[in-house]
């Protein structure tokens, strides 16, 4: 199985910033320029204040775990033969707001996995754009922050 | 009037159902008929039901999947259809359709709603990738972009991360899960034509079964089948008028979607779902609450997902469904039964209209081995993509 029979984000024009941002190895989300509310994912009026105007906000690309699952059998094209893999909601927090992304959680036994637990976003370069997943922090890198 | 769909003053303002119908349901080899033509045979027998000729029939509310508005007029041979609507609420809409279907004769605009659905669950879309994704709405363009590419994107995959996240912070057993399942399963064994009827289950078994998509196992999901279901909508004036024999009140109806609609992971709280607004909506409505439901009929996609929801129609705190569905609560014999046909588990998955057929029986009193004593009000759910939500509460005129 190739990667590339995986299903890709179509939506790379929709969203450019975000899947340039990715692409250079940077999370960048939309915020308000007219009331500063964060949004993820990406829409075209803000639900706060119904501004259209928008800017995107680099984020520093870490993260707590809040959620995931761990599949052990899928039909998706693309991820037959992938399993046991986890997938998450990851909290990031950028420019006041808070959002949560969905990645694949890497880099630890699915067994191991915590609510709260640090994660550093690691960029994919795929087509158009870039594929966010996730890896564990490890205990040498958060001494260093 | 009262706002929306519940008990008025007079006849005319009260809506309730005086048919239903299903088909057979089945699993291998298939029904044999198409999605369409299930739909028509599950609208006939609702008709047939009631004790009406089709064409006295004025108003259609479309399934979601497979069959417009005029493929059902057409093919009934309607004369003239005066209300119709298509909902898309995904499992949601069979539900939030019995809200539509009141509005429209308690407004005197139609006489009779036929309020059908079906589908090939089994041998149709079996194992179905995604929910149906070609569908132009927000939420698959999320899925397509943000969901997919990560190997997540069946209903399954994005519920589990919902019930991993209740069970770590409110620290719900995987028992409690399972309880559900148990449950449904015991009451399959009561219905003459549950697809699980013959297997039995216990926790042992529940427990053994292989991770899916964990936290959810194979028996926390639904089963996948052929088949179709509908009702009939009239006024309480127009079933007297008629005779029916035992008119069901639609005490109230309602939907709701939490926001944002197209991300159920963004919310600021992540378990509001459309039953959060809805529910209360439903029971002012209805002058009833939850202490006075004799059953629950729970939208059941996975085991989860009925727990979530009897904490949002408000039989417990948030948080605390986990405990409330363990220790026979949710039994027959126990003080809330639930899914008392076998639900999405384990009797069939037609689309939630089941559900409503199934509490129809109930508070005619006429679910056989499996009927609630004496049940004169009851509520049945909905749950679509994203956990739209919808409910009805239903009661004996």
């Amino acid at each position: 199985m190739t990667t590339t029979e995986r299903p890709r984000p179509a939506g790379y024009d929709d969203h450019r910033p975000f899947w340039d941002g990715a692409a250079a190895g940077r999370l960048v989300v939309q915020r308000c320029t007219q009331c500063g509310a964060v949004r993820w994912p990406p829409r075209i009026l803000c639900g706060a204040c119904l501004s259209p105007e928008v800017e995107w906000v680099e984020a520093t690309p870490t993260g707590s775990l809040f959620t995931w699952t761990v599949i052990h059998h899928t039909t998706l094209a693309g991820f037959k033969d992938d399993p046991p893999y986890a997938v998450g909601l990851v909290e990031v927090t950028v420019a006041g707001g808070l959002v949560r992304m969905l990645g694949g959680i890497r880099g630890c036994a699915p067994s191991e996995l915590q609510v709260g637990m640090a994660l550093r976003a690691q960029f994919e370069v795929v087509d158009d754009g870039a594929l966010v997943n996730w890896v564990l922090v490890g205990d040498d890198e958060r001494q260093e922050t | 009037m009262s706002p929306a769909t519940g008990a008025g003053t007079s006849p005319g303002d009260i809506a309730c159902i005086v048919g239903v119908g299903e088909t057979d349901h089945c699993r291998a080899p298939g029904s044999g008929l198409s999605n369409l033509g299930l739909i028509l045979q599950a609208a006939r027998r609702a008709v047939a039901d009631a004790g009406i000729d089709v064409r006295q029939v004025n108003g259609v509310v479309a399934p979601y999947l497979n069959a417009s508005v005029e493929e059902i007029e057409d093919n009934l041979g309607l004369r003239r259809v005066d209300y119709s609507v298509q909902i898309n609420m995904g499992g949601a809409s069979p539900v939030a359709s019995l809200m539509h279907a009141a509005m429209a004769v308690r407004s005197g605009r139609a006489k009779f709603v036929v309020v059908p659905i079906g589908w090939n669950g089994y041998s149709g879309v079996r194992a179905r990738e995604t929910s149906d994704r070609s569908a132009p709405t927000t939420f698959r363009k999320v899925v397509r972009d943000y969901y997919l590419p990560y190997g997540t994107g069946a209903p399954p995959q994005v519920y589990a991360q919902m019930a991993r996240r209740h069970m770590q912070v409110f620290g719900t057993p995987e028992e409690a899960l399972g309880s559900v399942a148990l449950a449904c399963r015991r009451h399959a064994q009561l219905h003459p034509h549950a697809l699980m009827r013959d297997r039995t289950m216990t926790m042992e078994d529940y427990l053994a079964s292989p991770w899916i998509v964990a936290p959810y196992r194979r028996f926390d999901c639904c089963i996948d089948s052929d088949g179709g279901a509908a009702c009939v909508v009239a006024s309480l004036e127009t079933a007297r008028r008629i005779g029916t024999p035992q008119p069901i009140v639609i005490a109230a109806a309602a939907e709701g979607r939490a926001a944002p609609g197209s991300e159920i992971f963004n919310r600021p709280d992540v378990f509001d779902i459309g039953l959060t607004a809805a529910a209360p909506l439903a029971w002012e409505e209805a002058g009833l609450g939850p202490e006075d439901m004799a059953f629950a009929q729970i939208y059941d996609c996975f085991t989860f997902e009925v727990i979530q929801q009897l904490e949002e129609l408000g039989f417990c705190a948030r948080g605390e469904g986990g405990r409330f569905v363990m220790g026979g609560r949710i039994e027959l014999g126990g003080a809330l039964p639930v899914n008392t046909h076998g639900g999405l588990l384990s009797h069939a998955h037609a689309l939630g209209m089941n559900h409503v057929v199934e509490a129809v029986r109930q508070l005619r009193g006429a679910a056989g081995v499996a009927q609630v004593e004496g049940a004169s009000t009851g509520v049945v759910t909905g749950w679509g993509d994203m956990g739209d939500g919808s409910l009805a509460v239903l009661r004996r005129p």
